[in-house]
């Protein structure tokens, strides 16, 4: 699905991501953990075309990011950023509605399948009591759940999430982790993320990415790799690995 | 709440054109010597030629009508430009002078004046102004660019500097300009008297090259608002639709200030007002700022020419009913009321 070979990437000062290799597969869903600093944002920036200058290679479904136009790009990939926020007050519907704009004809109008797709979104994510409302009257969390809605209208099978559920509730946190975990099984959907809650990542992740310094120090079977002692190497604290239900996941504590 | 919106839009639209169709008639009607709106129509569509007195047929054809007409391109032109620039640099405070559009316009103006330049006869003003413009515009876009990348903060911050840089010039060309700065000065006040066709034409064409321009970004336009992230990631060249919108609207205005002076305000309160009557989205806002920035620019203009006993300079005219009613609107939004 992706393939990224020795990417580095710098500013004026500072080396920020220094040799990343990764190859990520169709249908899984990936779970980047890190310090802060350690590079995971840019990472997912330069992946998904957000960041151009970079150096190395990556090919996105086998086709060279760099050659990619801009708006094919986004009918592969889509974003759901870390914070969200606009000062102008289009409503939650229009917001929802420009997730269609890659797959439009310049000047067309949505057609029937893009209403359809609209309104499954609206439903699946809970979006009905405030998709009249101006997004700029919203809370954070709700502005974070719109721009998600967004992202999944988009319709692509590779999707990056960068700390998507930060601002959330845990109710919304995990139904919206569980209706992605939902698309990877039903849709082959890829899934990237970002996150800072290693519950979260223990409970939906297939593979985690352990990023430090700029460098990808472990990857591998969330089981496997998100372990106590992974851990303790890469964020300097302790944790636990519980089982309840037959779910498995990690506590961290200091 | 959406349904509603779109009426609303409709609503305004069609408002919009019959308010402008009317105002036309009405104000060339208007002035020190009063014209029946019958006769107005009659001379405007040549109906009856016998019938109209030449002075009222030289009235209306040739002095009032180029000068309404200038002064509808030229809030059209101020509202769809501040228009952009609030939408593309994120920030509702732009105006069409941010990009120091109006500071190098002005040192332009005031350096044919003291120069006492006329290259170009009565135009070597006005191409002094636009070609000052365009020199601070590109100052600007060269300054903000880094990288291939261009910014919002950094080109407003760009603006302020060029914008500083070029008002010292102009200040400077004042302090040296003796007996000549009461017409740098009565310049920068802004005035649509004595305008003609030639310069309504050079304004409409531009103009409505820009207003085709901006129909065609509108979408892109909208997905800008969510942020640089949200925007590459669906697919929008930001950078360049940036940049194409930018240079134009800052084209349009250059135009507009070249022609008709500073003019202040409209280019930040019609866009606002316009946000308050049918809702934010840019497709629809392009056609309402347009018509209506034509209305209400030409509304103060057919005051101070043919209501208030003695011209004022439009350009004070815009600032000292804009501010009020600027800050009236700000209020009522701020308590939660709409509009």
């Amino acid at each position: 699905m992706i393939k990224a070979e020795n990417i580095n990437y710098s500013v004026p000062g500072k080396n920020i991501i220094k040799g990343v290799d990764l190859h990520i597969k169709k249908g899984r869903f990936y779970g980047i953990l890190g310090p802060n600093g350690s590079g995971k944002t840019t990472l997912m920036d330069i992946i998904c075309g957000v960041i151009a200058d970079y150096h190395g290679s990556i090919e996105v479904m086998g086709k060279d990011l760099k050659k990619y136009h801009k708006k094919d790009l986004a009918k592969v990939l889509a974003l759901v950023p870390q914070n969200f926020n606009t000062s102008f007050s289009f409503n939650v519907e229009e917001i929802l509605e420009m997730g269609r704009y890659p797959h439009k004809k310049k000047f067309s109008f949505l057609g029937k399948e893009d209403r359809e797709i609209i309104n499954e979104v609206v439903k699946e994510l809970e979006l009905g009591s405030i998709i009249d409302k101006k997004i700029t009257d919203l809370s954070g969390g709700e502005r974070q759940r719109a721009i998600f809605g967004k992202a999944l209208i988009q319709e692509t099978p590779i999707l990056f999430l960068d700390e998507s559920t930060s601002n959330l509730d845990p109710y919304y946190a995990h139904s919206l982790l569980k209706k992605v975990r939902d698309r990877v099984e039903e849709k082959n959907l890829t899934v990237i993320s970002v996150f800072h809650d290693f519950t979260l990542a223990s409970l939906y992740c297939d593979e985690i990415i352990f990023l430090k310094d700029g460098k990808v120090v472990k990857i591998g079977e969330t089981e496997h790799t998100l372990t106590p002692e992974n851990i303790k190497n890469v964020f300097n604290i302790n944790s636990k690995m519980m089982e309840s239900d037959d779910k498995k996941f990690v506590i961290p504590y200091m | 709440m959406f349904e509603m919106e779109k009426r609303r839009f409709r609503i305004w639209l069609i408002s919009g054109i019959a308010i402008f169709s009317v105002a036309l008639l009405v104000y060339a009607g208007m002035g020190y010597i009063k014209i029946p709106v019958k006769d107005v129509f009659e001379i405007l569509f040549n109906l009856n030629p016998e019938k109209v007195g030449m002075t009222e047929w030289v009235i209306v054809r040739e002095v009032r009508l180029p000068r309404i007409v200038v002064s509808m391109i030229a809030g059209a032109a101020l509202s769809l430009s501040g228009l952009v620039f609030q939408g593309v640099l994120l920030n509702p405070l732009a105006d069409p002078y941010t990009l120091g559009i109006s500071a190098g316009a002005s040192f332009g103006a005031a350096l044919a004046i003291i120069l006492k330049l006329s290259f170009l006869g009565g135009f070597t003003v006005q191409l002094m102004a636009f070609v000052f413009a365009i020199i601070s515009l590109s100052m600007v876009l060269k300054m903000a660019t880094f990288g291939g990348k261009i910014n919002s903060v950094s080109l407003i911050l760009s603006g302020v500097i060029i914008g500083a840089f070029f008002s010292a010039g102009l200040t400077f060309t004042k302090y040296i300009a003796g007996d000549e700065v009461a017409s740098i000065v009565f310049w920068l006040m802004g005035s649509f008297s004595s305008k003609t066709w030639s310069e309504a034409l050079i304004m409409g064409i531009v103009t409505l090259l820009g207003f085709l321009v901006f129909i065609y970004y509108g979408e892109e336009m909208n997905i800008l608002s969510l942020g640089e992230k949200n925007a590459l990631s669906m697919g929008v060249e930001t950078s360049r639709v940036r940049k194409i919108l930018l240079v134009t609207a800052s084209i349009i205005s250059a135009v507009s200030v070249s022609v008709c002076g500073i003019i202040g305000f409209v280019g930040l309160i019609v866009p606002h007002l316009m946000r308050f009557l049918v809702g934010t989205d840019n497709k629809k806002l392009i056609f309402i700022c347009a018509i209506w920035g034509a209305i209400i620019l030409s509304a103060a203009d057919n005051l101070v020419r043919a209501v208030l006993p003695n011209e004022i300079p439009i350009g004070i005219m815009t600032s000292l009913l804009g501010a009020p009613f600027f800050a009236f609107i700000f209020r009522k939004r701020l308590s939660g009321g709409r509009l």
